[in-house]
């Protein structure tokens, strides 16, 4: 795709990532998803952090993929901070797609970002039950898209 | 902010403003604007003056004969009338052709196009240095192969074939050897008086002259016979019918003859930037040269690099112009058919950047160019999830 085919915001991401980075796995308010697209080699973990009164307090993501991915990536991110886990739970890859007016052949990318935010929440909400022990993510190499909670 | 560095000189050159101003003298009233078929006229033979010193220039370069040279469009309409016309001409002798998977698609389209009119084409898987596989032509040699096509300089990877030894084969065998000469002609010395080519294709906008201007060698000993694609006013001994254009034909003339006389210095001074666009990308972890480090032309450099997306690397590289694999193919998002065929994974070929550098590169290009890869390298990789797991020891990805 060229320069052309994407909007200024989805530019802006590209080129100033919003909270690109990771948050401890292992703890227990963390909710940790991984997901990736065979047919393109991208993939996505994204990360956020609850606080006592539900409230998304931190996100991060890290993401391997094209322009679209890594600026849908960051929008995600950037609407979780101060989010309910309800509110969090509605953001889907139609509002991701709209936001960044992504083309038709780049709407793979939002579905990645929302399988990964989805793969995250059912991760924080598995560990609720589990308590905070568990081991990282099994970042499976065959690039499958999966969600990585306990496995 | 600076403006954008060109470094894709293998998809086209600016035309040299030496050419241009030649060019503009055979447009315009004032000019010598006649047809170079009017023979009757004297607008008419000055422009057929200029055509054939034009046509002289083309000849000179790869020492042939004036009258060996056919002007076209362009390389891809000298292919397909290489290819075609051959295959249509010798049907009688054979419907069989070869040639190499890392070709261009002027020459590969041609070919499945011959295959849908009922010829057969062996496409040569290349070694994983892009070199054809000498024991791999011969074996593919039948007694009803009318031509080998195969091209001298890789448009993608740079990689420079044996063309002596793949013409000593084909002439014993008694196949035709075409080569497109798109991106060596003019950059590497070709002699066809030694060569055993039989039809070599040329461009003018890869080497500093105007596009929609080419030209193919067609041997005269022993004589090669093709069947013409354009038919109508008889131009080029019939064998592409059209008016001649003057100024384009002036222009590739003009081209070529600084590209020969500059050669020597130019490509001693393209390899010493190339390496040193080489050495500072070297110095990244996890990238990988593409095509044999030896036999390349001096001004293409192919990497590679692994856990960074090719189309973000490129977006991370705006500013500066680089390519993913040719420009004709490079809107699709399929990875480079070259690098798939050297062996390349796909992750790794879709990660590839070729950079073309020119006559107008200059070594502080050279030093922002390197210094923009490893930047954004760098911070492509501090994002990927799959680089987080390629440094924690858990493999990577990209090499399968």
């Amino acid at each position: 795709m060229a320069e052309g085919d994407y909007s200024n915001l989805v530019w802006d991401h590209f080129d100033h990532p919003r909270h690109a980075g990771a948050l401890d796995e292992r703890s227990s308010s963390v909710g940790t998803g991984l997901v990736s697209n065979p047919f393109q080699g991208d993939a996505i973990k994204l990360q956020f952090e609850v606080t006592a009164q539900g409230i998304i307090a931190a996100a991060r993501f890290k993401a391997h993929g094209g322009v679209a991915t890594l600026a849908a990536a960051s929008l995600v991110t950037e609407w979780l901070v101060d989010k309910s886990l309800a509110e969090a739970t509605a953001i889907d890859h139609r509002v991701i797609a709209a936001a960044l007016e992504l083309p038709a052949a780049a709407l793979p990318a939002a579905v990645l970002a929302e399988s990964a935010l989805k793969a995250a929440l059912a991760d924080y909400a598995a560990r609720q039950y589990v308590g905070a022990v568990r081991e990282p993510p099994l970042p499976d190499a065959a690039i499958r898209l999966k969600c990585v909670t306990r496995n | 902010m600076r403006p954008p560095i060109y470094l894709d000189y293998a998809a086209t050159t600016p035309v040299d403003p030496r050419v241009a101003e030649q060019m503009c003298r055979y447009l315009t009233r004032d000019g010598v604007f006649g047809n170079p078929s009017s023979r009757s006229h004297a607008f008419g033979r000055a422009a057929a003056q200029a055509v054939e010193a034009a046509r002289a220039q083309v000849a000179a370069l790869v020492n042939a004969d004036p009258d060996e040279i056919v002007w076209t469009s362009g390389a891809t309409e000298s292919n397909n009338l290489a290819l075609k016309g051959a295959a249509h001409y010798y049907s009688k002798k054979g419907r069989h052709l070869v040639t190499c998977k890392t070709e261009h698609k002027a020459v590969l389209d041609p070919c499945r196009q011959l295959e849908r009119e009922g010829w057969q084409v062996s496409y040569l898987e290349p070694e994983p240095t892009g070199l054809v596989n000498l024991d791999h032509l011969a074996a593919a040699l039948r007694p009803d192969t009318v031509l080998v096509s195969i091209m001298q300089v890789n448009n993608e990877t740079g990689v420079i074939q044996e063309l002596a030894a793949i013409g000593r084969l084909t002439r014993e065998r008694g196949v035709l050897l075409h080569v497109d000469a798109a991106q060596s002609a003019g950059k590497v010395s070709i002699d066809l008086a030694a060569l055993p080519v039989d039809l070599m294709s040329f461009s003018a906008h890869k080497v500093y002259g105007p596009k929609g201007a080419g030209a193919l060698y067609v041997r005269r000993r022993p004589k090669v016979r093709l069947e013409a694609q354009l038919h109508g006013g008889g131009q080029e001994h019939g064998l592409r019918a059209g008016t001649l254009a003057t100024h384009q034909l002036v222009g590739m003339g003009a081209a070529v003859a600084i590209a020969q006389a500059e050669m020597a210095a130019e490509a001693a001074r393209l390899l010493a930037l190339r390496e040193r666009l080489w050495q500072g990308i070297q110095a990244i972890e996890a990238v990988y040269l593409n095509g044999d480090p030896q036999r390349r032309a001096p001004g293409i450099l192919n990497v590679s690099f692994g856990g960074v997306d090719g189309e973000a690397l490129r977006a991370a590289l705006r500013d500066i112009a680089v390519s993913s694999g040719s420009a004709c193919t490079s809107a699709a998002a399929e990875p480079s058919h070259v690098l798939l065929a050297l062996g390349r994974s796909k992750p790794l070929a879709r990660s590839a950047l070729r950079f073309s550098l020119g006559r107008f590169t200059t070594l502080d290009e050279i030093d922002y160019t390197v210094a923009r890869v490893q930047a954004a390298v760098t911070q492509l990789r501090e994002l990927s999830p799959l680089w987080e797991r390629y440094l924690e020891g858990m493999g990577n990805v990209w090499e399968q």
